[in-house]
């Protein structure tokens, strides 16, 4: 198989990632349950995988990291959690559903208002709209890094500093980017990243979470067994036990630490980035200019904002027909369809077609790459 | 390779649950077809589709209803093959 598919996951992982797993399993108890020498283990191993993703991110507080089970459950928990009846939000065309719904939520049961920027041709966000929305008053604005349908990155450096001038918070889900697109959230002064472990950061599925800047008050989400202060009433509201009620996933985030680990042995999100930025333009330069194919995403105008997703089309052919040919002819993985990102496509009008997505990861190769570009041509072709 | 296209029915479902059931129950009785990404025409969006031929028709809707596994649509369209 030629795995193109690391946008859904990474799913080659880092053996030092699957050894992790497996040693956590044999040798974990429940983190913050109890003084046995399993217990205090993954205390240990939750600890330092706080303290890896607070490094990586540049989250000055790694007791600010807080954990849950995706970057889902961390937006609907960030999003719950920072916005009240009446707020403002302004979010982006952009987004996936893991932000869009939880707004619409907020929107249909506490009448939060909720604006949408929109983007240009090539799927880049309007930082201009986005701006001029970004009123007086606005509590949060909420953006992605990184497009998960194009792969088109987001200036958030720049969102913070429109969000604070106006008075807002700024939230960027980091989803797409984590491990391959350097995030510094104390210099960009983003107030919250969530983020996903089984993407670019190659850890477990069922691991991710949220990266808080002090002095941000994310009201808790869930509450329940927190391993402290059992006789009281309501869940503690101290960092970062404020955000993680129940059982974490220590299995899991021993993996999560070992993939942050190999990350960072391997130049950091910069130099990760760099590698699959290469793959996916030597994959995009062999798409581009094949008859019948349709390449969305600003490859072809301003490449150094792009991440590590050619989106495609062959005309007259479903996207589903043409990543099943794509499966069935080459073995070749990817995603077609929609990709939870309804206003994505309405924007770039592939709301019935659909889109083929690519996406490289960290252990593709050049050949494989080049094999899935001449697929494409002859599928086209055909 | 040349493009052709062949019927063929296509099953949806309203979950991934149903549709990864669909498959275990198709493989447990020997019955024939592979998931696919769910073709645009039949419904717009995301997902899995259970693909077979069309003839399979009444068996399978036999099958999966024996096993309780809910469908949402049987459709039979032209799919795409490369020969």
């Amino acid at each position: 198989m030629i795995y193109l598919d690391n946008a859904a996951t990474t799913m080659h992982k880092p053996q030092e990632v699957v050894d992790a797993v497996v040693a956590a399993m044999g040798s974990l108890g429940n983190a913050g349950r109890g003084a046995s020498a399993g217990a205090l283990d993954a205390g240990r191993v939750v600890l330092r995988a706080r303290e890896a993703v607070a490094a990586l991110l540049g989250c000055p507080r790694a007791d600010h990291v807080c954990f849950s089970a995706n970057a889902t459950a961390a937006l609907n928990a960030a999003l719950s959690g920072l916005v009240g009846p009446g707020d403002r939000v302004v979010t982006t065309v952009l987004e996936h559903n893991s932000v869009l719904r939880p707004l619409a939520r907020l929107a249909d049961e506490r009448g939060v208002e909720v604006a949408y920027a929109g983007c240009d041709a090539h799927g880049f966000l309007d930082l201009d709209e986005l701006e001029r929305l970004v009123t007086p008053g606005t509590r949060l604005v909420a953006v992605t890094h990184g497009s998960n349908v194009t792969g088109n990155l987001v200036d958030v450096a720049r969102v913070a500093r429109l969000a604070h001038a106006a008075g807002a918070l700024c939230l960027v889900d980091a989803s797409q980017t984590a491990g391959a697109v350097p995030l510094d959230m104390a210099a960009m002064g983003i107030d919250v990243v969530c983020f996903t472990g089984h993407k670019g950061l190659m850890g477990p599925q069922g691991t991710g979470g949220m990266a808080v800047a002090e002095g941000v008050d994310v009201r808790p989400w869930a509450e329940g067994g927190s391993g402290v202060r059992s006789f009281e009433r309501r869940h503690p509201l101290e960092w970062p036990t404020r955000m993680e009620a129940g059982t974490l996933n220590a299995h899991g985030l021993a993996g999560l630490l070992a993939g942050v680990e190999f990350v960072e042995k391997n130049g950091g999100p910069a130099a990760v980035g760099a590698r699959e930025h290469a793959l996916v333009r030597r994959l995009w330069e062999g798409v581009r200019d094949v008859p019948g194919v349709t390449v969305y995403g600003g490859w072809s105008v301003a490449p150094e904002r792009c991440g590590g997703i050619v989106a495609l089309n062959v005309d007259g052919l479903d996207s589903a027909e043409v990543a099943d040919a794509l499966s069935a002819g080459w073995g070749i993985a990817c995603r077609a369809g929609a990709h939870c990102a309804p206003l994505m496509h309405h924007a770039l009008g592939t709301e019935r077609q659909g889109i083929v997505r690519l996406s490289c990861g960290w252990f593709n190769t050049e050949d494989e790459v080049d094999v899935a570009a001449a697929a494409v041509r002859e599928i086209a072709a055909g | 390779m040349a493009r052709v296209r062949v019927p063929s029915l296509v099953v949806t479902f309203p979950t991934t649950a149903a549709a990864m059931s669909c498959e275990e129950c198709c493989e447990r009785r020997g019955l024939g077809g592979r998931m696919i990404p769910v073709p645009g025409e039949v419904a717009a969006g995301c997902g899995l589709a259970w693909k077979t031929a069309p003839e399979a028709r009444e068996e399978l809707a036999s099958a999966l209803a024996a096993d309780g596994v809910p469908v949402e649509a049987m459709t039979v369209i032209e799919l795409l093959e490369f020969r």
